[in-house]
């Protein structure tokens, strides 16, 4: 241990759940169990293994893994070498991948199995020289030989390594992971997560509801989203054991559910609209549910009452919070008497903001304004990070000071709330181009800059449809172009656009116009885009 | 391939031309082994939605947690099958 005060870093809720219950199992990935004692065993040596090569001051380990136990203890075992992890993602483009490596300066790389072919692709790309870590097999085969200048360690080869001890020199400031979110200018934007941060999100959430040793957590969110960190270390801090499907199919999760006797669900709204459209969720489906959590995206009365029908004894709580202010920042316990007195457009509250964290709503010259007014909702406390990973112009948009309130940075969300008497704050759209799609932060600017960037000199612009019955949104996106040619590129967009955005950026149609309708600004004038595609498309489809 | 197999599958081809499109691929290229999921073609709602056109076109209904035992379910003749089990 070192001389901090315990608990201030994210993996002294691990360690000390180890000591407490070594023999309980931490993990059940597709079946394969592992005890907190033996995850505890393995990180050590992940640790050490990173520590002997890698720079005492070098901050981030790149973890490459899904849903495997590489992917688990690569985490704690980046996190107990006193670095934070940058998770990447075999969903994403690998050039997506590369930039987010470069960018935090990785030297080292944890990877799964299950991403191998992956890693690959990367190794033939990537410029600098790294040490390669597979904690879970040996080295594939002929890889030194292909590869002379990366270094690789199988994990047969970790044993060389041990380590229990945190490095003395990390501090609860010092990040504990950084993800990345869509950014306006076409480059994502990386948000450094510090350990103070997450150990309050963590103390926070645990504090208003009782998990415990016996709680069973679902995972199955990607690392590279940020609800896999509740789910991580909320059941490592509790003792409780984390349960990883094998089969990625999202149409398996209900019976998963039942076969694991789930005790603690987490994910985005919209795959509970998905089970619904499956008939799913019957009355009763999941006993096994003592808490059912959403986050990530507006959740719909409707759906709330659905699954708490089929999640009977479950207490249904939705989560709000951007990344920035780590996983959740607000919470609200939903039950049917409250939802008949208190959704607004049929839209379940965000709830009231946890202790020690502040909000404050501001009108657009970024003045507060009065409880019941809606405007943009700012948000400060030991949860909230400070600042993007160097971005000093986001920074300088995002992290902000309110006059009437000198002494605090504060985050501008760009959500549209209003708070009732009570600072119970509920959600009104956002106020920017950001949307949510299936949960991810999507900046609508950062899709119309790939698609330009393959038409390099033509007008383009993204625009989201929601769909009522879903609560979803359509990436739908029109290009400005005359050239006949052109116009029957529609696939070569797409491709060209798999090469820069993830799967759930991609747009769904794409509509050649004569004219980008503009509006008095001379901007484009996005509801009129909307209408246009209403005439092109009257049936939604 | 029987008349009403042959039916299933071509409805099943028309709903997806405009992604087969956006894909780069013809209706010609597509086998009845072909996976609509694991080629990345639909996502699971996607998926869904086709489902529930072609329940709603032959009137019935899916068992999904039967349906998805298989494999299998989530390619055209996968699909197809499930479909016409139901419509018999």
């Amino acid at each position: 241990m070192t001389t901090e005060k315990k608990d201030n870093l994210l993996i002294h809720g691990f360690i000390d759940a180890a000591n407490k219950f070594n023999g309980h199992h931490a993990l059940d990935i597709d079946n394969n169990k592992t005890t907190y004692g033996e995850l505890k065993n393995h990180i050590e040596k992940i640790a050490g293994c990173i520590i002997a090569n890698t720079q005492p001051s070098a901050s981030f380990v790149a973890i490459l893994a899904d849903r495997s136990l590489s992917a688990y203890s690569g985490v704690l075992g980046t996190l107990l070498a006193g670095k934070a992890y940058v998770p990447l993602n075999h969903k994403f483009p690998v050039e997506r991948s590369l930039y987010m490596a470069d960018f935090s300066s990785v030297d080292i790389i944890i990877v799964g199995p299950e991403c191998y072919e992956y890693f690959f692709q990367i190794l033939q790309k990537i410029k600098k020289n790294i040490v390669a870590i597979f904690p879970e097999t040996t080295k594939p085969e002929h890889i030194e030989k292909d590869y002379p200048q990366h270094v690789f360690f199988g994990a047969d080869e970790l044993n060389l390594f041990d380590t229990s001890k945190i490095p003395s020199n990390v501090h609860p400031d010092t990040p504990a992971y950084m993800l990345f979110t869509s950014g306006s200018t076409g480059i994502p934007k990386a948000v450094p997560v510090s350990n103070r941060n997450v150990v309050s999100y963590i103390d926070n959430i645990s504090s208003l509801y009782d998990f415990n040793e016996t709680d069973r957590f679902y995972q199955v969110s990607d690392l590279t989203f940020d609800l896999s960190v509740q789910d991580l270390f909320l059941c490592w801090k509790s003792g409780g054991c984390l349960c990883a499907p094998g089969n990625n199919n999202l149409v398996a999760i209900p019976r998963f559910i039942k076969e694991k006797q789930l005790t603690v669900w987490l994910f985005v709204p919209s795959v509970a609209i998905l089970f619904s459209k499956m008939r799913l969720l019957k009355p009763g489906s999941f006993p096994s549910l003592r808490y059912s959590m959403f986050c990530g995206e507006a959740l719909p009365a409707s759906t709330a009452e659905t699954w708490q029908a089929a999640a009977s004894y479950s207490t249904l709580i939705n989560l709000y919070g951007p990344t920035e202010a780590t996983v959740a920042i607000a919470h609200y316990k939903w039950n049917k008497n409250s939802q008949e007195n208190n959704s607004i457009n049929g839209i379940v509250p965000l709830g009231k903001i946890f202790k020690n964290q502040k909000y404050c709503i501001v009108d657009d010259d970024l003045n507060p304004v009065e409880k019941g007014t809606i405007g943009e909702l700012c948000l400060s406390g030991s949860q909230v990070c400070h600042g993007y990973f160097k971005s000093p112009e986001n920074n300088e948009k995002s992290f902000i000071r309110i006059a009437s309130m000198p002494e605090d940075l504060w985050y501008r969300t760009g959500d549209r709330v209003m708070a009732d008497k009570n600072d119970c704050l509920y959600f009104f759209g956002r106020a920017d181009s950001e949307l949510k799609i299936k949960g991810y932060r999507v900046n609508l600017l950062e899709i119309d800059h790939a698609v330009s960037s393959f038409f390099k000199a033509s007008v383009v612009a993204t625009i989201a449809i929601p769909d009522p019955v879903d609560a979803t949104n359509m990436l739908v996106t029109f290009i400005c172009s005359r050239d006949v040619e052109q116009k029957k590129n529609e696939t070569a967009v797409i491709n060209h656009c798999k090469q820069i955005l993830p799967h759930y950026m991609l747009p769904e149609k794409i509509f050649f116009l004569d004219e980008i309708p503009l509006n008095n600004n001379g901007k484009i004038d996005r509801p009129a885009l909307i209408n246009k595609y209403k005439t092109l498309c009257p049936d939604g489809n | 391939m029987e008349t009403k197999e042959k039916e299933v599958f071509d409805c099943i081809i028309v709903q997806l031309s405009d992604k087969l499109k956006r894909s780069g691929l013809s209706a010609n290229d597509i086998t009845p082994q072909f996976n609509l999921t694991k080629t990345g073609l639909l996502d699971s709602l996607s998926f869904v939605n086709l489902v529930a056109f072609l329940e709603h076109k032959y009137d019935m209904e899916v068992n999904y947690e039967e349906a998805f035992l298989d494999p299998d379910f989530t390619s055209i003749s996968g699909l197809t099958g499930v479909i016409l089990k139901g419509i018999k």
